[in-house]
């Protein structure tokens, strides 16, 4: 019997994968403790979960941050920008300085049971990594895909970037809500 | 002794470094000159050619230089660099971007826009007389003066800008803010623990919005109206001082 494995056939999806992440939410449980955390990762987990009922799915949680998976691009990029003013509505009302940073980007990753792992999901972190507090950055691959057919969103050429682990240039562009 | 390359009028330049770092200097001069020789450049129609699907982005591109929704046909010299220093001189008021994984990044003398980011080299810009976008990881970022709008955002370095006069966005998670403004547009500083400091130049009145978790703010210049200073931290304590 040969001792080299058979290749398994990959199972792929096509689609977009978000990253999400709290900015200063070690800082926020230092001061506020254990509680409030708690309470705001809940507050977390429902805006998330109303935004993505019917379009996408948590693949999984990463402490106070999340992965997300949408089949359609226009539904990621529309729920990140949605995620991002109700955090925005939510830390004015309780006088929270709180905010997500959030990266997108269209591509195949390999399935492995619910979760989904390669290249593309390493590019979407990668470009969440880059985020700043408040903004959603998407990949070019993202922004060719959604462009014609997002109304009242802008995209703002960044420029390509090179990022760690990753052979090639990322474009990346960042997502405004026009008006 | 580098080698030279003519620059089309209304060109960019893009420098693209995996590691080693990037020093870009803006001079009297015409070309552009690019040292050392051996590294692949080429010269790109943004819009077209092998970048013809941004035709589709571009539709709804918002663009700091030409207005809302107007396109960019604009050529660029792309410069791409696997390892080792590189320097590139360029004519004064030269539009550069330049992506870097580890290397610094020096912008000498008097650019147009700029945008670079980094993984974990930091970012030192002289003079940029239209909008600039400068992002890293885990560098600091220094600039000296920004004629237009200034996003400025690292993760875990300090920030610095000497002097804004347009709009400023500056963001970190560790780092400290400082920044200079005219007191003529909006600034707006996100910080998780790291403080701020803010000098306002012109006897310009800021309109203080400071949110704060555990941050204290002492202010040393009057308040008014002349533009608004928001500044948002989790536990970074604000300074304000005018000159």
């Amino acid at each position: 019997m040969s001792p080299a494995r058979a290749k398994t056939a990959v199972s792929t999806v096509q689609g977009a994968i978000v990253f999400t992440d709290l900015a200063g939410f070690t800082e926020f449980t230092a001061i506020q403790g254990d509680e409030a955390a708690l309470e705001l990762l809940g507050v977390q987990d429902r805006l998330v979960g109303d935004l993505i009922e019917g379009r996408g799915r948590i693949v999984k949680e990463l402490g106070d941050g999340l992965m997300l998976w949408f089949d359609d691009p226009c539904h990621a990029i529309e729920a990140a920008l949605e995620l991002q003013e109700r955090f925005d509505e939510q830390s004015s009302k309780e006088n929270l300085p709180l905010w997500v940073r959030i990266g997108v980007h269209y591509g195949r990753p390999a399935k492995r049971g619910s979760d989904l792992v390669g290249h593309d999901v390493n590019v979407a972190a990668r470009v969440a990594d880059l985020a700043a507090p408040g903004e959603v950055l998407i990949s070019e691959a993202a922004a060719e895909r959604v462009a014609e057919r997002m109304e009242g969103v802008w995209f703002e050429e960044m420029g390509p970037t090179v990022m760690k682990g990753l052979p090639e240039p990322v474009g990346i562009y960042r997502c405004i809500r026009a008006g | 002794m580098g080698v030279q390359y003519d620059l089309p009028p209304d060109g960019r330049i893009r420098v693209l470094s995996a590691s080693g770092g990037v020093t870009v200097i803006a001079e009297e001069r015409r070309d552009v000159e690019i040292e050392p020789a051996n590294r692949s450049v080429e010269l790109k129609e943004s819009g077209r050619g092998r970048h013809r699907h941004h035709r589709g982005i571009l539709g709804h591109l918002r663009s700091h230089e030409h207005g809302e929704g107007e396109r960019q046909h604009r050529p660029v010299l792309e410069v791409k660099s696997k390892s080792g220093n590189i320097e590139v001189r360029c004519p004064l008021g030269t539009d550069v971007s330049v992506g870097a994984i580890s290397g610094s990044v020096k912008l000498k003398g008097t650019f147009g826009s700029v945008k670079v980011s980094t993984v974990s080299g930091g970012i030192d810009v002289d003079t940029v007389l239209g909008n600039l976008d400068a992002r890293c990881v885990s560098g600091s970022i220094s600039v000296e003066r920004c004629a237009g709008r200034c996003d400025v955002s690292s993760k875990s370095g300090r920030v610095r800008v000497e002097r804004v006069e347009g709009p400023t966005h500056a963001s970190t998670i560790s780092g400290g803010v400082e920044i200079g403004t005219a007191g003529s547009d909006e600034v707006e500083l996100k910080m998780v623990s790291g403080g701020a400091k803010v000098t306002v130049f012109g006897a310009k009145l800021p309109r203080v919005r400071f949110n704060s978790l555990s941050g204290k703010m002492h202010c040393e210049c009057k308040q008014g109206s002349d533009f608004d200073l928001k500044v948002r931290s989790i536990s970074g304590s604000l300074e304000i001082k005018g000159r």
